[in-house]
């Protein structure tokens, strides 16, 4: 079997590239990695877990993986297999929580990162308050009445802002202007579904 | 930099630490700005949820691909090996993980600012996307394309009917209708873009067929066809093609 590995780096600069298809890429190898698998199976099993399989910590795990490399607070010096591991043995150690973000804990060592085990210590969940969690609610409501269009227009934007400016410099300004007034018309959709219209 | 893109910027941090320090500064003595962040911030949240949904999704899809694939583990390790149950247990995540899969990025489309009436021809230029390059489109596509690059539109016609997988399937069939619009047969055309108008594609991709059909028709010179198209597309602000609809003469 071809062994495909990917360190810290390579894992941060697929994910905050831009390009979808190198963000799931890169995603989706750890999402079939049967070390991964087999390891958060161990460990539900271990704790007994009735409330989620382990197909959903592993999803929830590379989603919240995902934001926080996109939020850029992935420590590049790590195997991402371990970050993503050490996400995973939280959201089974605190399986009743309704876990929004994952953060590092701030007296975190470099060596805390080095086995999944560890990694847990290293890091933090933040539960989403049931307020949120309502406004969650209304959120992808208001992003459900928009037209299929405009909510990959917005997805992509928000996830390719920041090579935005480099696709303007690249292509020209009205490609870059083009797309950016048919974000905005999109986002003035959104904010008229949520009632807050200027 | 005006408000929102300062805002853009800040929730996006993309201020260096003075920037930020500074731009905290000025919220903190400005409820209106205040107000605005909070605003955007909202906005921000959507987006993300949508995206953390469409990884869901996404995952989904993969759940169903062939367990047998060529993608390998991370690391080499003796650790035990797993069969992951590839049995989902949301049909409607399933049919959004398809959708997902048969998405055609927004802005590879080549986009324009048309002044005025101008051609046909020059619209469908301006919009194709088989202007771009080879190497971004699906490899069941690149024959197909080539030859439509090259000009040679029936040998195109032909690698593009041989596309049968339904996730490439409205793609190769919107190549079509613009080979046959090339050959100047628009009837062709007209059929070919209305069947993707009537299939399982995305919305890019049926608004981009009607877009096309609207082009054929004032090709054609069917005016009246063209104008009742128009008036369809004029309808609803957020057809990708509204703007460009409302210059065709």
């Amino acid at each position: 079997m071809k062994i495909v590995t990917m360190n810290g780096k390579e894992f941060s600069a697929a994910i905050t590239s831009g390009d979808i298809n190198r963000r799931n890429a890169a995603l989706k190898l750890l999402y079939k990695s049967p070390v991964i698998n087999g390891t958060i199976r161990t460990w539900v099993n271990q704790y007994n877990i009735v409330k989620m399989a382990p197909d959903d910590i592993l999803q929830e795990g590379i989603i919240l993986l995902d934001a926080l490399v996109r939020e850029g607070k992935f420590r590049e010096e790590s195997k991402p297999e371990t970050f993503l591991l050490g996400i995973c043995r939280n959201l089974i150690r605190d399986n009743k929580k309704k876990v929004d973000r994952i953060q590092l804990k701030e007296t975190f060592t470099d060596a805390e990162m080095d086995s999944g085990e560890t990694a847990s210590d290293a890091l933090e969940l933040v539960e989403l308050q049931e307020e949120e969690e309502s406004r969650d609610q209304l959120l992808r409501k208001a992003m459900a009445a928009l037209t299929e269009n405009c909510r990959e227009a917005l997805k992509s934007y928000y996830l390719d802002q920041k090579s935005m400016a480099q696709v303007a410099d690249d292509r020209g300004l009205a490609n870059a202007k083009q797309a950016k007034k048919a974000v905005d018309r999109c986002r003035q959709s959104l904010r008229e579904k949520l009632g807050i219209a200027a | 930099m005006n408000n929102f893109d300062k805002i853009e910027a800040y929730l996006f941090d993309m201020l260096d630490a003075a920037g930020r320090a500074s731009f905290e500064q000025e919220m903190a003595n400005d409820s209106e700005l205040r107000a605005a962040v909070a605003q955007q911030q909202l906005e921000h949240r959507a987006m993300e949820l949508a995206v953390r949904d469409d990884l869901r999704n996404q995952m989904a899809a993969w759940d169903l691909e062939d367990t047998e694939e060529t993608t390998a583990p991370l690391t080499v390790s003796t650790a035990p090996t797993m069969q992951v149950s590839f049995i989902r247990r949301n049909f409607f995540k399933i049919a959004a993980a398809a959708s997902v899969l048969l998405v055609i990025g927004f802005f590879s489309r080549s986009l324009f600012e048309p002044s005025g009436d101008v051609n046909a021809l020059a619209y469908f230029n301006s919009t194709t996307r088989s202007s771009g390059s080879l190497d971004a489109m699906p490899e069941v596509l690149r024959p197909g394309l080539s030859a439509l690059k090259n000009g040679q539109y029936d040998n195109a016609i032909a690698a593009f009917a041989q596309v049968q997988d339904p996730n490439f399937l409205p793609q190769a069939t919107l190549f079509m209708g613009e080979c046959y619009f090339r050959q100047q047969k628009y009837d062709a055309a007209l059929d070919a873009f209305e069947k993707v108008e009537s299939m399982q594609a995305t919305g890019d991709q049926k608004e981009s067929a009607q877009w096309f059909r609207l082009l054929t028709y004032k090709a054609a010179g069917k005016d009246q066809d063209m104008k009742a198209l128009k008036d369809v597309i004029r309808e609803n602000k957020e057809h990708s093609f509204w703007e460009e609809a409302g210059k065709v003469r």
